[in-house]
């Protein structure tokens, strides 16, 4: 049992380890991988659900590569030709995790206000 | 915000472990990510390191160990205390980041058994700091008592039974953890949802005036206590409309093939929904803290997590 990972590696992101990283796509137009690191599915459907909102996103899937991988990978592809200009995947998505968190912001506060009756 | 939505939340019931609310104009995947961060990203604390000084008792020491670990700590203010792993104040364990408790049980001559329950586990560091007293082993679960921490309803969780002469000496230190680490820090028994309306319905008006009566009562056999036959029309079990069960594929088909038998097209008497109207969750903890107090901590871990995505995206 030496040399086991402990058991919060898989949930705290380690020193030197990017929390999100970029790769463009070599062959397709704005498209691209996001490697979100010490993510699972509880964020990653969230925001593929958020995007496939957003009518200018062509594609976009996630993938949990493996059980012992702590990371989540999510591929988006953006229209070339709208009307706001240049909408890159990252622009996107970061559109998609503001209306996430207004979101919850949004269902905290009727939380802490709900009182049953 | 461009494709934001204006969500619901309602609790409907709420008391010390059990809670009742329902989420309306959002979406399965929100209802989802608040189902998965309220089971498994919740802080608590719980017993993680065990010393055993004298067990003579008939289990063995981890067998022991393993129980005390699943003993729910009152935790609502585990948010005072840092992860054993990245406490600044100490190398091992201190009051910032552990609690330490201890059982001291020698069954004396007369009794027959002594029974070892949670309620012989001795907060040992209550001088200390003020925060760690309210962590104390939950004894029971149930809705009567007013406070989780100070009830003192039951006989306690059972630990072990000493019969004469034996004896339990252990020294237990609790941490925060959450349950992607453990399901012993798991604050809840049960989070699930009920989507209403159900993404697929039998269409019922359809299938009476389309079935048979003997093909009627043939589909209520064959639906397993989904349908039954009144008076000669099909109508739902109180089951389903209570939300207990819902409706399974060999049913839809079995309608499917009858109406079609029967001169109809299947995709007549299905009905499916592709947007739910809202959720309905059902909450349950363990004890450790209020399932109210779960889904606030849950909604505040979710938004951290989006936030702290959104601030590392270039």
């Amino acid at each position: 049992m030496t040399n086991a990972p402990e058991n919060y590696e898989a949930w705290v992101l380690p020193d030197g380890v990017e929390k999100v990283s970029y790769v463009p796509d070599t062959k397709i137009e704005n498209c691209g991988v996001f490697r979100l690191e010490r993510e699972d599915h509880t964020l990653a459907n969230l925001l593929r659900m958020q995007l496939i909102r957003d009518p200018d996103v062509l594609f976009v899937g996630y993938k949990h590569p493996h059980p012992l991988d702590h990371h989540i990978e999510l591929r988006v592809q953006t229209s070339t030709n709208t009307r706001a200009g240049k909408y890159m995947p990252p622009e996107a998505v970061r559109v998609a995790l503001m209306d996430l968190s207004a979101e919850i912001s949004r269902l905290a506060e009727l939380a802490r206000r709900s009182r049953p009756s | 915000m461009p494709f934001g939505r204006n969500p619901g939340l309602d609790i409907k019931e709420s008391s010390r472990c059990y809670m009742n609310f329902s989420l309306n104009g959002t979406d399965v995947s929100m209802a989802n990510a608040i189902r998965r961060t309220m089971i498994a990203e919740v802080p608590t604390m719980a017993i993680d390191l065990v010393t055993v000084k004298e067990n003579t008792s008939a289990l063995h020491d981890e067998y022991i160990a393993h129980r005390l670990g699943l003993i729910p700590l009152y935790s609502e203010n585990v948010d005072r205390f840092d992860y054993g792993f990245d406490c600044e104040k100490c190398e091992d364990y201190c009051a910032y980041c552990s609690v330490s408790f201890q059982i001291q049980v020698h069954a004396t001559g007369d009794t027959a058994v002594r029974n070892v329950t949670s309620k012989d586990i001795v907060c040992t560091n209550l001088e200390t700091e003020e925060w760690c007293h309210d962590v104390k082993p939950v004894h029971d679960s149930g809705d009567d008592a007013e406070t989780g921490a100070d009830s003192d309803g039951g006989n306690g969780i059972l630990i072990a039974r000493l019969s004469s002469s034996q004896r339990l000496d252990i020294r237990c230190i609790a941490r925060k953890g959450i349950a992607k680490d453990h399901a012993k820090w798991s604050p809840m028994c049960t989070v699930s949802y009920r989507i209403v309306p159900p993404a697929v319905e039998l269409v019922l008006e359809k299938l009476n005036s389309l079935l048979e009566q003997d093909a009627k009562e043939d589909l209520a056999v064959y639906s397993q206590g989904l349908l039954k036959v009144t008076n000669g029309f099909l109508q739902y079990e109180e089951p389903f409309l209570k939300g207990r069960i819902g409706i399974t594929p060999d049913t839809t088909r079995r309608a499917g093939q009858l109406a079609t038998q029967a001169g109809g097209k299947p995709s007549d008497i299905v009905r499916y929904n592709p947007e739910p109207e809202r959720f309905d969750f059902t909450a349950e903890t363990t004890g450790s803290m209020t399932p109210r107090f779960a889904l606030l901590m849950a909604l505040d871990i979710l938004k951290k997590r989006v936030d702290n995505v959104m601030a590392h995206i270039h």
